[in-house]
């Protein structure tokens, strides 16, 4: 079979491979690859800035509660030692 | 600038809510730690009184005769009481309710000096107070004796207290001397013959805890003053007898004790007596005074000095705290007071003008968000202002409740609806400055009703060019509740005294987000409104103002807006803005070390607002904690004295307020109440943010349930 002229005279495009749609792109006249194949990319609009005093890890939140946990209870069990020690020495 | 950014979420995981019990936590471990402090200094400062307080008549006839009639050293341990006296020639002097860091030295030098041994019957709060005069009395050899931890009336005590006094005094001087003690002296005490009912408990008990109870023959009664020569003659035994004397080392002045014992002790040497301490007068009958104290005696008494210590130091740095925010409290009130009277003399002056008259078309834009309750009075009264070319823009950030129907219900042919997916209030306001078709634009909150005129007035500033944002005059328009009121005082002083103030100073931190307008030019030098802050109005005003715009307050620019109605808005907007404008400070501090304006704005505007609206508020529940701490605990009228001038001083600065925006003075009745509840529950919400803010925790905007309360504007005057 003959192969077809690659820019013929006839203005409409021609399918190659498998059809998925046909374009018309102004004066230019080709072949379109298929839709899966274009480049494509999500488009990018501003990142939304970080908001002030945020920690969306957390990391800061996990070291400040486990830090106000440990001195909160340790100075709770000093209080409560030291309350022990000076009433025991009274009821002795 | 940044437009809009439509429905852009960050994506993160949402974290696991800890912040309130971790607050909780916190709140109850410093609350306990610091009433804990607070009670001991309390404890420890209880009214001294010295031991010649006279107490009341009690009946003796349960006192066994042994006692009564017996010697001054007493001992109730055994089935029949034991009593001994001083053998002949012998005398103990005995010093009470030190020591003393002015009088026991010199007290101790004149013992040293004629060669004689005291023994010292010791206040435990002293001896934590003076540890080194402690040490020396051990040291010089003389013995210690307890006399409890603050000079209480033991008998009225409760058994467990009393047996704290005496373990507690213990304890301090095992810690300090290394030794512990067997002699016990109660308070207010005298000899055997006066011992009534009431003293047996503590004899009993004190017997059982292995003291001998030390009474005295013979009392100088140095306490009266009555001279060196009365209390040589008080002092001095009859004949050859022996004698535990009775004086004291403080409690008051003991200049006549020094001098005394400077003539008695070498006379009574001069009759062949000797002065020696009480267990080594009579070695051989009982133990001695001061034995090496154990390892639980002496732990006992670290424990107590160390938390002694740590109670004072509180103690102080709250006193401390105090002295600061009573200055910055009273520097405050003072610099807003005189300053905003200057600001409306110079506004009211007949020659005072912005400039031409400014009759430029004006953009108003409101954000809305779900606020179809409060919408159609706030555009009503918008479209309808006497402005003129008023074209207002009404952004629905996907309201689900039909606030745009509304709007487009209204059919004002000045008013546009633009609805936009969901993006918060900054990104509303980002659309409809972009959508806006004049360069003056004003930014109206959804719930605000504004005056017929309140956008000419608000626009006149801009006659100066270099004017950039004029803040307005906002007012609570639904301010029948309680509630309401004290917003209503809350706003009226913010307003008036305040704002005037940071106006006359250049250095206004917030154009409200209920009536403010803006150049166009301004905003875009600014950046537009960002998303980083809960507080954008904040966050917008200080970028205007780094940017080389000057910022301005029109007071006569009036509108109403409505307040939270129930404690929890409330407390969600308060939240808010107290997080959104820590956001904001934290996130514009460079300023304070840049140049030109935004340096100019920074070490200004930027520190004053640290120091009186983040720092003051911080420490002013210091101001109703110590007030209550005094009045229970302390000197009761210079507290209640104290806390009602703080009040007149408000009530005073409020009524300067008042009078200034020409308002009844009639809600003023509200603000002890307001003092008392309001206050504190701002003081709350200031900690929370803080919290929040340390703990990195994300806040988002919290919809506020609107009433639509808020109508028509309420007249003025």
């Amino acid at each position: 079979m003959e192969r077809e002229p690659r820019y013929s005279s006839d203005p409409g495009p021609r399918a190659v491979g498998r059809v998925t749609g046909r374009v018309r792109l102004g004066p230019v006249i080709g072949r379109v690859p298929p839709i899966e194949r274009a480049h494509t990319e999500i488009a990018h609009f501003h990142e939304l800035p970080k908001p002030v005093f945020s920690d969306t890890s957390g990391v800061r939140r996990r070291r400040l509660r486990a830090g106000a946990l440990t001195v909160g209870a340790l100075l709770l069990i000093l209080l409560l030692a030291f309350w022990i020690s000076q009433l025991s020495g009274a009821l002795e | 600038m940044t437009l809009y950014h439509g429905t852009h979420q960050t994506t993160s995981r949402p974290a696991r809510r800890s912040g309130p019990h971790l607050i909780a936590l916190v709140l109850v471990a410093l609350l306990g730690l610091l009433a804990n402090m607070l009670l001991v200094e309390a404890y420890l400062r209880n009214d001294f009184a010295p031991d010649s307080e006279p107490g009341q008549e009690q009946p003796a006839d349960a006192v066994p005769a042994a006692v009564a009639s017996g010697g001054p050293v007493i001992d109730v341990s055994g089935t029949s009481p034991h009593t001994y006296r001083m053998p002949a020639r012998t005398i103990a002097l005995t010093f009470d309710d030190g020591p003393d860091s002015r009088w026991t030295p010199r007290i101790l030098d004149v013992l040293h000096r004629h060669q004689a041994r005291g023994t010292f019957f010791v206040l435990g709060s002293l001896v934590v107070r003076h540890p080194e005069l402690a040490r020396r009395i051990a040291a010089e050899g003389h013995e210690i004796g307890v006399h409890t931890f603050t000079h209480p009336r033991v008998a009225a005590l409760p058994t467990w207290l009393r047996g704290l006094e005496h373990s507690a005094t213990r304890g301090a001087i095992a810690y300090t001397t290394g030794r512990s003690s067997s002699l016990y002296r109660p308070p207010y005490s005298s000899i055997a013959d006066a011992l009534d009912n009431s003293d047996l408990p503590t004899l009993r008990e004190t017997a059982h805890q292995g003291y001998l109870t030390v009474l005295n023959d013979l009392d100088g009664e140095d306490w009266q003053r009555p001279g060196v020569e009365a209390i040589v003659r008080n002092a001095t035994p009859a004949g050859t007898s022996g004698a535990i004397v009775l004086l004291h080392d403080a409690g008051g002045d003991r200049s006549q004790t020094v001098a005394a014992l400077d003539r008695l002790i070498p006379r009574l040497q001069a009759r062949g007596y000797r002065f020696t301490t009480v267990s080594a007068a009579l070695a051989g009958s009982i133990p001695a005074a001061n034995p090496q104290a154990g390892f639980a005696e002496r732990s006992r008494g670290w424990a107590l000095v160390w938390m002694v210590r740590t109670a004072d130091l509180t103690l102080e740095l709250l006193w401390l705290l105090l002295f600061a925010a009573g200055v910055l409290f009273l520097g405050r009130t003072l610099l807003v007071v005189v300053t905003a009277q200057r600001h409306a003399r110079r506004r009211r002056s007949p020659g005072w003008s912005w400039g031409p008259p400014v009759s430029d078309p004006v953009t108003i834009v409101v954000p809305a968000f779900n606020e179809a309750k409060t919408i159609e009075p706030a555009v009503r009264s918008l479209a309808q202002s006497v402005h003129p070319g008023v074209e207002v823009i009404v952004v629905d950030d996907a309201s689900t409740d039909g606030t745009g129907a509304v709007v487009t219900g209204l059919r004002l042919d000045n008013v546009r609806v633009i609805r936009t997916p969901s993006g918060g209030k900054a990104a509303a306001l980002n659309t409809g400055v972009a959508f806006a078709r004049h360069d003056l634009i004003v930014m109206v909150d959804a719930d605000t009703v504004v005056e017929a005129d309140a956008i000419h007035r608000l626009v006149q500033p801009f006659a100066d060019p270099r004017v950039g944002a004029v803040s307005g005059n906002v007012k609570v328009g639904n301010r029948h509740s309680l509630l309401g009121t004290w917003q209503h005082i809350e706003y009226v002083v913010g307003f008036n005294l305040d704002r005037r103030l940071y106006d006359m100073l250049g250095c206004i931190p917030t154009i409200p987000g209920a009536l403010g307008a803006f150049r166009r030019r301004a905003v875009e030098d600014a950046g537009g409104l960002q998303v980083d802050t809960l507080a954008e109005d904040t966050d917008l005003t200080i970028a205007v103002h780094r940017a080389g715009w000057r910022v301005v307050f029109e007071e006569t620019a009036r509108a109403w807006t409505e307040a939270p109605t129930g404690l929890r808005q409330l407390w969600r907007q308060r939240y808010r803005w107290s997080f959104g404008t820590m956001q904001a400070l934290w996130k514009h501090r460079g300023a304070v070390i840049e140049r030109g304006p935004s340096g100019r704005f920074g070490r200004r505007g930027l520190l004053l607002v640290t120091l009186f609206s983040v720092l003051l508020p911080l420490l002013a529940p210091l101001l109703d904690i110590m007030a209550v701490y005094g009045l229970v605990f302390l000197d009761r009228w210079a507290a209640t004295i104290g806390w009602l001038s703080m009040m007149v001083i408000q009530a005073v600065t409020s009524a300067i307020a008042f009078r200034l925006d020409h308002e009844s003075l009639r809600p003023l009745w509200t603000l002890p109440l307001q003092q008392v509840f309001y206050r504190q529950l701002m003081y709350l919400v200031l900690l929370h943010s803080a919290l929040t803010a340390v703990a990195g925790r994300r806040l988002r905007w919290q919809k506020l349930r609107r009433t639509g309360e808020v109508t028509r504007p309420a007249p003025v005057g």
